[in-house]
């Protein structure tokens, strides 16, 4: 046994949580960086999304990749609609009553999804015959989760190329830098902000998706959306590409205390490395220091 | 210091001059005197409705302090019931401990709490203090799982029964403790936000350094408020769980923390008479919701569909009502009785002062 397959055995094995936290972080960054808020309901986001995909692909039985789109597509389009109605309107509130107002959909959502979908678990098989590789001696990978790991890296490339690139994404960044100076630049800030709400939700129900096939799908799991929190704001609340390395190390970090520490020290771990992070350096590893509200 | 006081008037303590000082203190002498009364003509069922109520509106106004007058936002409640809920199961089935001095140990064990939760306070500030709080519930409630698992078992605590006067009826003997620990919280919290240390405490969301330009140290009030709201939450966590009999990690969820946020916000935040309020809602609503399905016809179609997603109903009515209050009445359900000001002014209000 080599001296580096422990360690390539912790890497491969938090591979699939890695992506699926990825992904949640960036749900949560998203529209943190537009409009300041926290969304609580970004585990309602992720199930709303997944269960859409659901119904496309197992109730319709529409091909894999198409019926995610249109799950995906679909389930943004709700939560732009949900900007549009309501959060707009609650923009003039101090931040904390916006994230109460997340809050109240959470749990509208939640009692909406249960009253629809009630609470038994479902399953969303992968599109791919499910298979185990022998990476080195005891290290082993599956490839669901390389797959997750793949899709969300490509996630995270269209994301930032569409930020770098095109005029949309320029008008959010600035947006995100000083929203009042970019107001004034004639960026016009409702589409700007609906669009990121279209874009976390559908990151959060892609989330849903992986998560999904790595265990099951079912409304109590909402929980690992809030647990998203922890790597967004490891990496920087505002940074897409921290939300990435955030997402690495607490997996790993959670792959470990699992082993070492047993399953519930899960949350734990995750929340005592933000109190860390919060005392010694309050804007995450990666977030920019104008964060800093006074 | 004339500015902190005339801004911090409206987000805590209220000053009725004239002839409505004299009708309010009868209002509230009469309010008293029934709720004492209530409980020996109600229904054993409405009486520990009532209860709830009261011990919820008793850690809403810790925390409508907290988050509302003092502006340290937090997710901590089911934390800090928690602790209160684990110490008194502690001091009663280690050591034998009388009901009052296990109160008084849950409180004790709060505030200091209270205090370490407090530090962080006074070096951040909005959302990463909400985060922090977050954090802090995660940490200890899988210290309590730990601590649970190793010291009694899966199933946690059993209370013992306590022997109070009224001995015959505990649901009376409960409801008049709750009553008397609410009215104390309620003297205690609306006495001390209108002496200094009440405007230290308001004066702290306005503006930390004019605070201390004034002569009073920032993160003395910061600890103070904290160590004092703490240890209400957990007197309340104490007694709750000698009421509910039984002590175990699994009942103090987020959920339940960002459920006294509702009802803070509901109510109305910063104001005592809005944690009251919202307590009434929170509490009230999933109670009618029952009453409701019990009335409704049976046989029908709506009926079963009613009772079997009763839950989900309950939660979807909460999340309905916390959007409708903010996008309608951002001062809260309490700024419905107050007819002094138009909604208008209110509003604006409640978005310049927070």
């Amino acid at each position: 046994m080599h001296f580096f397959t422990p360690v390539v055995d912790v890497l491969l094995t938090s591979m699939p949580l890695a992506a699926i936290y990825a992904l949640l972080a960036l749900s949560w960054v998203i529209l943190f960086r537009m409009s300041d808020m926290l969304n609580l309901a970004t585990g309602q986001f992720m199930l709303a999304g997944a269960f859409a995909v659901y119904y496309f692909v197992v109730v319709q039985g529409w091909p894999f990749a198409l019926g995610m789109a249109v799950g995906l597509l679909l389930a943004s389009v709700v939560a732009g609609v949900l900007y549009l109605l309501l959060f707009q309107r609650l923009a003039g509130l101090p931040p904390f009553a916006v994230i109460i107002a997340t809050f109240g959909l959470a749990m509208l959502l939640d009692g909406l999804l249960s009253a629809t979908v009630g609470t038994s678990s479902y399953v969303l098989e992968a599109p791919f015959e499910r298979e185990v590789y022998q990476v080195a001696d005891g290290a082993i990978v599956s490839n669901t989760g390389v797959y997750s790991m793949g899709f969300t890296l490509m996630v995270f490339a269209v994301v930032m190329g569409t930020l770098r690139f095109t005029k949309i994404g320029l008008d959010s960044r600035a947006t995100a830098e000083d929203a009042s100076l970019a107001a004034r630049r004639g960026v016009r800030m409702r589409p700007i902000i609906a669009i990121a709400w279209c874009l976390s939700m559908a990151v959060a129900g892609a989330a849903g998706v992986l998560n999904a096939q790595t265990s099951i799908l079912s409304v109590g799991q909402s929980d690992l959306g809030l647990r998203g929190l922890a790597p967004a704001f490891l990496g920087g609340l505002d940074s897409i590409g921290g939300a990435l390395v955030g997402a690495l190390l607490l997996a790993v970090l959670e792959t470990l205390s699992t082993r070492w520490l047993g399953g519930s020290s899960q949350n734990a771990v995750a929340w005592g490395v933000i109190f860390v992070v919060l005392i010694v350096r309050p804007s995450g590893l990666f977030g920019s220091q104008k964060l800093q509200r006074v | 210091m004339t500015l902190l006081q005339e801004r911090s008037a409206p987000s805590g303590a209220q000053y009725p001059t004239g002839r409505w000082r004299g009708r309010r203190q009868i209002f509230v002498a009469l309010t008293v005197v029934a709720a004492i009364v209530a409980p020996f003509f109600l229904s054993r069922v409405h009486t520990s409705v009532l209860t709830q109520m009261m011990l919820t509106a008793m850690g809403a106004i810790a925390l409508t302090v907290l988050t509302g007058v003092a502006g340290k936002v937090s997710f901590g409640n089911a934390a800090f019931m928690a602790i209160g809920g684990v110490t008194a199961a502690t001091l009663s089935t280690e050591f034998g401990a009388p009901f009052i001095a296990c109160v008084a140990g849950a409180g004790l064990a709060g505030g200091a709490l209270g205090l370490v939760a407090g530090l962080p306070a006074s070096r951040l500030s909005g959302l990463y203090l909400a985060i922090a709080s977050l954090a802090l519930h995660f940490i200890v409630m899988y210290a309590f799982e730990l601590y649970q698992t190793k010291s009694i078992g899966f199933s946690g605590w059993t209370m013992p029964a306590v022997q109070l006067p009224l001995g015959n009826r505990p649901a009376v003997a409960w409801y008049l403790t709750a009553l008397m620990a609410l009215l104390l919280c309620v003297w205690l919290f609306s006495a001390l936000l209108k002496s200094a240390v009440g405007r230290g405490w308001a004066a702290l969301k306005e503006h930390e350094s004019m605070l201390a330009s004034s002569g009073v140290r920032p993160s003395r009030a910061t600890l103070q408020v904290f160590a004092l709201t703490s240890a209400v939450i957990s007197v309340q966590g104490a007694i709750l769980a000698f009421i509910v009999g039984s002590v175990t990690y699994e009942s103090f969820t987020l959920h339940l923390a960002l459920t006294y946020l509702v009802v803070i916000f509901v109510g109305g935040v910063g104001r005592i008479s809005g944690a009251l309020v919202g307590a009434i809602f929170v509490v009230g609503a999933p109670y009618v919701m029952r009453e409701v399905g019990a009335v409704l016809p049976e046989g029908l179609g709506v009926t079963s569909w009613y009772l079997a997603n009763i839950f989900a109903l309950e939660k979807s009515l909460f999340g309905v009502a916390v959007l409708a209050v903010l996008l309608l009445r951002p001062a809260g359900l309490v700024s419905v009785f107050r007819r002094d000001q138009s909604s208008r002014a209110r509003s604006e209000r409640a978005e310049g002062t927070s």
